[in-house]
């Protein structure tokens, strides 16, 4: 009997006798979540309209991808660290590479953003794109089948990127062959080229004058930071006899300056440009100052508390940060149709949406790609053997 | 000619490691020894020029005398060397510092060439008139000095207690190591400045280029949100090119190719693609943006740099600078020496191409211009060099101890009890390892009565938390010297703005961080020298000189105190695998 089905089979010792237990259920847990999730979604459309639905769920989206695509170069620095360390950091380690089994799940949920374009992206509407007159280049790439081909290689080459990465989950280190075989190098490459691609044809493009060559490295590293931070929070901590606790908190510290460094570079070189001044503009209301603030206080944070770090204090920040992270996902899109940065019940709906559809797709994704399914150190699972051993 | 053996030597009839297998070739050969590495260090400074060398000693000042006499008195390329050479310190400076901070143990062999590399290209670039603020680069020039310099502590200390130095290098090197004695609570102090000045080091780094990306920006009128990041790898590409070729030519000296193995060869190879490879993204995206997004200004511009006046530096950039760095997807040509230091010479010069791309072309044209900075600042730099690695080992002499304790342990043996000199005061009792010594700390018990002092060739973390050694004034003195600085920084720029605070715009407000970042990261590393100039001042007492290269326990106290006696019986007690001392002395009793 696997982890997975002895651990399916206590929770049904459980709880099969009570309501809650007969709900979350794991083999009925994904069902009710799809339909819980489909229903906020159809619950906003009749409520708002797809108008104001599209760009919820664009943001809501964002958020899922970010957790695969931002755990994806994370796995493959702390894996080549590993290489260096006297202990590998497996927990942490294996927990990023869980996330990256929800890629096919953002690749599914991806799918209607295609149909909703028009209500997205200008350029569907013929508005033009930084002000001048479209090249035959520019014409050909902003047209609707170009656009969903260019999604459909991003999401292509991602997955693959996390069969590649996932696969190594579990594996003892002798087995897993030479660390530096040059997959390092290949993947990161790889995933900031396509980071950059989704980050500018999907989040960046809802504004039709805004554009920034670092865009693309920004959300990454926003992505990166929100992964890590998700990771730090479900992670048990690495215990054994021998082994030292991992500092947490100065990766996270890391990618959080490198984050809040972009933002700030990026800020200080657009200067006074106009369009940026107006994109800017429509995102600087007081709840995007106090998200402004909140995130650099969380910063200041982060990295004070790398003098001295402890499994409370990370998981303290990481919590704040994952939420510090889920609305800068909604401050990249929503402001550009609403004209403000608010997070209202729509959003809200739409986020609770795409996390029901999410949770639900993902055990028929995982059995669709075995590959992914490399988790041993779940504390859930954990949790369950320790409760049917005692059995 | 005399062939050098290979490296590493191959094992007679044994397969490769599992360790060798996962990661690679070992980071030190399995040869170098503790006692080894001091030998090698003060015979290379000793050691008469090579042909090589001796070369480079009458070409570079024959070219700099050439270019001062010929050339006009100001800077080849005023703006874009600066780029350059600042590139290159903040390159060599990073590289280092990341390494350090995340303690990766194959640093060892490459640190000083790194560290020497960076204060060298400072001031050169400090010679290039600067296209705007020089805050950060002097930021950068003191993290530099201040790391090359503490990073020098102990191994000055080695070299002047050998017998082969001539006098004036031993009291060169006496001075300049103060009371360095390698005592656990001076090797604290000397691991946490020197990992405070690499982080004051970083921060000035970032600012430096962040900050010339913003100037280069706004007289160029250029919005390209890409630039800080692009100079960010390219100056850290071009600082890897110049290690690299400085490795490659440091593992043609005689005794060192152990000290810098095929496995730094290796990785610094790896590190110039991955950089390459982000060069290249920097540059494709720049201009896929610009094509897609970019309003007609942003795209004459790109046209301009593709197939206009920029062209030649474009190509030259992209030719020389970037496309190398792709045939070390090959493993034979990151393994070979030769192939991996001309890749990262032609890396290191094709990064000046980048900087000429973004300032307005030499009046004398770039040939001529590019000519004249090689008789010039090049040969200055080159001179720099050479000049210090003669007074010092290019290698760390205590980093690379430390490394040669984790990976090659070799059984010590000590001369007999009474051949040596007897320590200062109190006793010395000497260990084979740090282990051993603390070991034989667990085995005394209660220390709180027993003033000990632990010494040791390398660092020692375990010892002194044993003997319960805490050290907080270098952290201390860097935040606060950092802040102060930082404060004093904004304080002064405020009293210099013209009107009130109000009418300082938010952007200004905003752009006054950069500087005021690398402002705070001198005064964190002038806070950090100090405070371990301060340790150093304190008297320490030395363990016995032909000690230096074992783990030893001292006694304060004179020998006519009881406790030397007592605590002499209690170590020569303990079991032989529990700490049992290689040997004790007495100092001699006092007349």
């Amino acid at each position: 009997m696997s982890v997975d089905e002895r651990g399916a089979a206590a929770r049904k010792a459980l709880g099969a006798k009570t309501a809650a237990g007969y709900f979350l259920d794991p083999a009925r847990r994904s069902l009710a979540a799809f339909v819980a999730g489909a229903a906020c979604l159809a619950l906003v459309a009749w409520l708002d309209g797809l108008a104001r639905l599209a760009p919820s769920y664009l943001a809501a989206w964002t958020c899922l991808l970010a957790l695969p695509a931002g755990a994806l170069p994370v796995a493959i620095m702390i894996e080549r660290a590993d290489a260096w360390r006297p202990q590998p950091e497996t927990a942490l380690l294996e927990t990023l590479r869980g996330l990256l089994a929800l890629m096919p799940v953002a690749a599914l949920l991806a799918l209607p953003i295609p149909f909703l374009a028009p209500l997205l992206y200008p350029w569907t509407q013929g508005a033009e794109i930084g002000g001048g007159p479209d090249t035959p280049f520019a014409a050909l790439w902003f047209s609707r089948a170009a656009f969903a081909v260019r999604l459909a290689v991003t999401f292509a080459l991602w997955i693959g990127l996390a069969l590649l990465f996932a696969r190594r989950g579990g594996e003892p280190w002798g087995k897993a062959g030479r660390i530096d075989d040059g997959r390092a190098v290949l993947g990161l490459g790889l995933h900031t080229v396509v980071g950059t691609l989704a980050a500018d044809d999907l989040v960046m493009a809802v504004d039709g004058r805004f554009h920034a060559a670092a865009f693309g490295l920004l959300a990454m590293a926003a992505w990166s930071s929100l992964a890590l931070a998700a990771a730090v929070l479900i992670a048990p901590p690495d215990i054994g006899p021998a082994r030292r606790r991992h500092d947490r908190m100065t990766p996270l510290a890391v990618l959080l300056l490198v984050s809040a460094g972009l933002h700030a570079v990026q800020f200080l070189m657009l200067g006074s440009d106009p369009a940026a001044a107006a994109w800017y503009g429509v995102r600087g209301g007081t709840a995007g100052r106090a998200l402004m603030i909140v995130s650099g206080l969380l910063v200041a944070l982060a990295a004070a508390l790398t003098l001295r770090p402890g499994d409370n204090r990370t998981r303290f920040v990481a919590a704040f940060v994952v939420a510090a992270h889920l609305a800068e996902m909604a401050w990249f899109v929503t402001p550009s149709f609403a004209g403000k940065f608010r997070i209202g019940t729509t959003d809200l709906l739409a986020l609770a949406g795409v996390a029901g559809l999410a949770m639900g797709l993902t055990p028929p994704l995982r059995r669709l790609f075995p590959g992914l399914a490399v988790t041993p150190a779940w504390p859930g699972r954990e949790a369950a053997r320790r409760f049917t051993e005692r059995r | 000619m005399t062939r050098r053996p290979p490296f590493p030597p191959p094992a007679a009839g044994l397969g490769p490691s599992a360790d060798e297998r996962l990661l690679g070739p070992p980071v030190v050969s399995p040869t170098v020894t503790v006692a080894g590495i001091g030998a090698a260090a003060a015979r290379a400074v000793l050691a008469p020029a090579g042909p090589a060398r001796r070369l480079a000693q009458i070409a570079l000042p024959v070219a700099l005398l050439g270019w001062l006499v010929l050339a006009p008195v100001q800077a080849p390329f005023p703006a874009a060397g600066f780029g350059w050479w600042a590139g290159l310190a903040s390159g060599c400076l990073t590289i280092f510092g990341l390494l350090l901070l995340a303690r990766v143990d194959w640093r060892c062999g490459i640190g000083r060439l790194a560290q020497t590399a960076a204060l060298a290209a400072c001031l050169v670039a400090l010679l290039h008139p600067a296209p705007g603020d020089r805050t950060a680069l002097i930021a950068l020039t003191l993290c530099a000095l201040g790391l090359w310099a503490a990073a020098l502590v102990p191994d000055l200390a080695d070299l002047r207690a050998r017998p082969e130095m001539p006098p004036w290098r031993a009291r060169l090197y006496r001075r300049a190591a103060l009371r360095w004695h390698g005592s656990a609570r001076q090797w604290l102090a000397w691991e946490r400045a020197c990992r405070a000045l690499a982080l004051a080091g970083l921060l000035a780094a970032f600012a430096l280029q962040t900050d010339l990306a913003l100037t280069l920006a706004s007289l160029g009128d250029r919005s390209d949100t890409l630039l800080p990041v692009a100079l960010v790898v390219g100056a850290v590409l071009s600082g890897a090119g110049l290690i690299a070729a400085l490795a490659a030519a440091l593992r043609r000296a005689p005794g060192f190719d152990g000290f810098v193995t095929g496995r730094h060869l290796d990785i610094l190879g790896r590190l110039i693609l991955a950089l390459g490879l982000a060069g290249l993204y920097c540059h494709v995206t720049e201009a896929v943006v610009a094509g897609l997004y970019g309003a007609p200004p942003e795209r004459a511009a790109l046209a301009e740099r593709l197939a206009g006046t920029g062209a030649p530096a474009f190509w030259t950039l992209l030719g020389v600078g970037l496309l190398p760095t792709q045939a070390l997807w090959v493993g034979a040509a990151r393994h070979s020496p030769v192939t991996l230091g001309l890749v990262g010479a032609l890396v290191a010069l094709g990064a000046g191409a980048g900087h000429v791309l973004l300032v307005p072309p030499p009046a004398t044209g770039y040939a001529a211009a590019l000519l004249a900075e090689m008789a010039g600042p090049a040969a200055l730099f080159g001179l720099g060099l050479i000049a210090a690695f003669r007074l010092v080992p290019a290698v760390s002499v205590a980093e690379m101890r430390g490394l040669a304790l984790m990976h090659n342990r070799r059984p010590v043996t000590l001369p007999a009890g009474a051949a040596g000199p007897p320590p200062e005061a109190g006793l010395a009792a000497a260990f084979a390892s740090e282990a051993a010594l603390v070991e034989a700390l667990r085995g005394l018990g209660t220390l709180d009565a027993l003033p000990l002092e632990a010494h040791g060739p390398a660092p020692m973390p375990e010892a002194a938390a044993a003997l319960r050694r805490d050290e907080r004034a270098v952290r201390e003195a860097a935040l606060v010297g950092g802040a102060l600085a930082g404060l004093a920084f904004l304080a002064a720029e405020v009293l210099r703005a013209p009107g009130s605070l109000s009418d300082i715009p938010a952007l200004a407000w905003a752009r006054l961080a950069i500087p005021a970042l690398a402002a705070a990261a001198a005064g964190a590393a002038l806070g950090a020298g100090a405070a371990l100039a301060w340790h150093l001042r304190r008297p320490a007492a030395a363990p016995p000189s032909d000690w230096r290269e074992v783990f030893v326990l001292t006694l304060m106290p004179d020998t006519q105190s009881p406790s030397a006696g007592a605590l002499a019986r209690r170590l020569s007690a303990l079991p032989e695998k529990a700490g049992r001392p290689l040997a004790l002395r007495r100092a001699e009793p006092a007349s």
